[in-house]
């Protein structure tokens, strides 16, 4: 096709638009966020001080808060990425198979998913805080009595838990879309090989699998660590600072203290971050897509 | 279709799918004159409403638009759209919108504003606000267990001891603390310590200029006192409850005592409507003089700097302080506890009743925190909640709230 003037024309009257707008409300706010990180502004009165570098430097060197966002997003990504992936492969793999309950489970495992954050968050407070305790006490089965929101070392657990809980549909569905893609032909070739189950999933359905997975793992990571506000309405970051996930932490410091600059910083290398670990991520996965 | 209009009509349709609403209604251009009024919160829509019908009705050239959402008004300071009226929660919150209030010290309502309301409205010795309603804080007591046990209300900390002693041995858990909500904490650092300091303000300007710091302040351990008492007599896992579920404990009669606010009563009285409930001040000393309820205004109304009509606005103000009709709606509508100087408490609230009762008999202190910079309460309650978890002592508390006081004064 020659690219003359009018491709050029056509191309542009169709990419234009979305262009226009993905740098309007994706990039000009990140050129402004780096903007704004290299001042000492509290959002709203018109006297701003140049700082330059100083709002980062006190990030790395001085906030041990940081550090602790900063650990507990990374675990929690780690755990709801894998967790997240594994479960949503379990999911596709029991909806697509040839039990009864497939098509009633389809929905209930993908109906989470529809709730809000916020809503799923407040909802689980409510049932983590009061509802499991009571039943807990009826029954007598004492590990229900355990309140997972009230103490540091297991509110994770809890953000981790709903979190599972609305993410698995959400990715089970791309692993149906992938699974239903694969020829049939190739488990029957397979299969008159003499390859067991195991072998046919292992060497047959991941490999054909891995955009789909690509594709999940990509979403799910980019998510873990955009978690806000299943977090705000789920813990609000507490008890003290155990769950204070990166983003809630930025929305805290730019809004609620009035540290705008200071937030903006927080808020830009949590962009570096998920920038660099969603790319080695593809970079990882891609080479190993398999065409077929 | 040709291509081209297809394209034009994607390009159009992506464009104004893409646009965000605003955030104020814009200014009609026919009225004589219009003024936008942010008016937020959910209990006061209906008053807001009545009020300002009142007001237009008296003034027909005028038109207020009530602004129901508050969630922008920081975006809209920034951008130039200054609506007239606005409120913020005065003291160092306030202080922050320094650039976008009027100064209002000559207006004629000032002089009657009552003592305790009067610096939360003051900035550099101008009176910036007009303060809306005072809150008290304390115990919430359910008066019918009260009354029906015999337990009288304590003034030192040992008769609060004593109590919690006597409402455990009569079958009842005598606390539930809502220490799942740091802020709650920030705010019983201040009820159940800093109050307390004799001769706060100068220990607040210290603070500031770094002479003074926390942990060296003999009161602030008063608090860790406080807190263990609570925990010791509370129901178990109190790092689970927030509002709701230490409201309901507290209206369901599954615990005798709450620290709270009076404005824990629009979410108890549906409870039970029948709970008579009143609110007495925390004690940490042995000497009834010193104990007194926390008591501070924490809302007041500014006129927009740079807001096309302030004169009208101004006038709106004048005329909500003076006129009879006014004070009708406010005293009985929004149910204030009013800041002004002889005007009386008019509503159901029974919590309130007992703020106006300490307020008249002039016990009171500040509430403290609001001078504090800004979310510093939340985040010194989130290192309260890590002695409450057992993560943190006492001089690990407070030398975290003394590095996070530098941090935040830093700037």
């Amino acid at each position: 096709m020659k690219k003359n003037k009018k491709y050029w024309l056509n191309y542009g009257l169709f990419v234009g638009p979305i262009l226009c707008s993905f740098f309007l409300f994706y990039l000009l706010p990140i050129i402004l966020g780096i903007g704004y990180s290299l001042y000492d502004w509290n959002g709203i009165s018109n006297a701003k001080k140049f700082v330059g570098l100083d709002n980062y430097i006190k990030l790395f060197t001085g906030d041990k808060n940081y550090f602790a966002s900063l650990i507990f997003t990374f675990k929690y990504a780690f755990f709801s990425v894998i967790l997240t992936n594994l479960l949503a492969m379990a999911f596709a793999l029991w909806v697509t198979g040839r039990l009864k309950s497939s098509v009633w489970m389809r929905t209930c495992f993908f109906l989470p998913n529809v709730i809000c954050a916020v809503v799923a968050g407040m909802l689980w407070k409510f049932i983590l805080n009061q509802a499991v305790p009571q039943l807990g006490k009826i029954t007598g089965i004492s590990i229900l009595g355990t309140k997972l929101l009230a103490s540091p070392q297991t509110a994770w657990i809890a953000v981790l838990i709903v979190s599972l809980w609305q993410g698995a549909g959400y990715n089970m569905i791309i692993y149906i879309a992938g699974l239903l893609s694969i020829d049939k032909g190739y488990y029957e070739s397979a299969a008159i090989d003499g390859a067991g189950r195991i072998q046919r999933f292992f060497k047959i359905t991941l490999p054909l699998m891995m955009p789909s997975i690509t594709i999940c793992l990509f979403n799910t990571i980019a998510g873990a660590f955009r978690m806000f506000d299943m977090n705000l309405s789920l813990t609000d970051g507490g008890p003290g600072r155990a769950t204070q996930g990166m983003a809630l932490d930025v929305f805290k410091t730019a809004f609620s203290e009035n540290r705008m600059g200071y937030g903006s910083a927080k808020a830009m290398i949590l962009l570096i971050i998920v920038i660099a670990v969603t790319f080695i991520q593809t970079g990882f996965t891609k080479k190993r897509e398999v065409e077929m | 279709m040709s291509k081209k209009t297809t394209a034009v009509l994607l390009a159009l349709s992506t464009v104004s799918c893409t646009t965000m609403s605003a955030g104020i209604t814009s200014l009609a251009a026919d009225e004589p004159v219009t003024i936008s009024f942010v008016q937020a919160q959910p209990e006061y829509q209906e008053a807001a409403g009545q009020l300002i019908q009142a007001y237009m009705d008296e003034h027909p050239n005028v038109t207020i638009e009530l602004v129901t959402d508050s969630t922008n008004l920081k975006t809209n300071l920034q951008a130039g759209n200054i609506p007239e009226i606005f409120y913020t929660e005065g003291y160092n919150v306030m202080k922050a919108y320094t650039d976008y209030i009027t100064d209002l010290s000559d207006q004629p309502w000032v002089e009657s504003i009552s003592d305790e309301a009067l610096e939360c409205v003051t900035l550099d010795g101008k009176v910036v606000g007009m303060p809306f309603t005072m809150a008290g804080e304390g115990i919430v007591y359910n008066k019918t267990m009260f009354q029906e046990n015999g337990w009288e209300i304590p003034t030192t900390f040992s008769e609060l001891e004593s109590l919690c002693q006597q409402i455990q041995d009569a079958g009842i858990t005598p606390f539930a603390n809502e220490f799942g909500d740091a802020w709650l904490l920030g705010q019983l650092m201040s009820a159940g310590g800093y109050a307390y300091i004799p001769d706060t303000q100068d220990f607040t300007d210290k603070l500031y200029a770094g002479e003074a710091t926390f942990s060296d302040n003999e009161q602030m351990q008063r608090t860790f006192d406080v807190i263990d008492l609570m925990l010791k007599y509370g129901l178990p896992d109190s790092l689970s409850y927030g509002w709701n579920e230490t409201c309901a404990a507290f209206a369901t009669g599954e615990c005798a005592m709450a620290f709270e606010g009076d404005w824990i009563w629009d979410t108890v009285n549906p409870i039970d409507p029948e709970l008579d409930c009143g609110i007495f001040a925390l004690p940490i000393t042995e000497n009834p003089e010193d104990t007194k309820m926390i008591v501070d205004a924490n809302m007041c109304w500014h006129v927009g700097k740079g807001s096309p009509h302030p004169e009208a606005a101004i006038d709106f103000i004048n005329w909500v302080t003076t006129s009879d009709t006014a004070k009708e709606i406010l005293l009985t509508g929004y149910k204030i506890v009013p800041c002004f100087k002889g005007w009386t408490y008019e509503g159901n609230n029974k919590l309130s009743e007992s703020t106006m009762a300490y307020m008249e008999s002039g016990m009171t202190y500040k509430w403290w925190w609001q001078k504090w910079p800004d979310s510093f309460r939340e985040n010194a309650g989130k290192e309260y909640q890590k002695y409450v978890s057992g993560d943190s002592s006492r001089e690990e508390v407070l030398s975290a709230i003394d590095q996070l006081w530098t941090e935040m004064t830093a700037e």
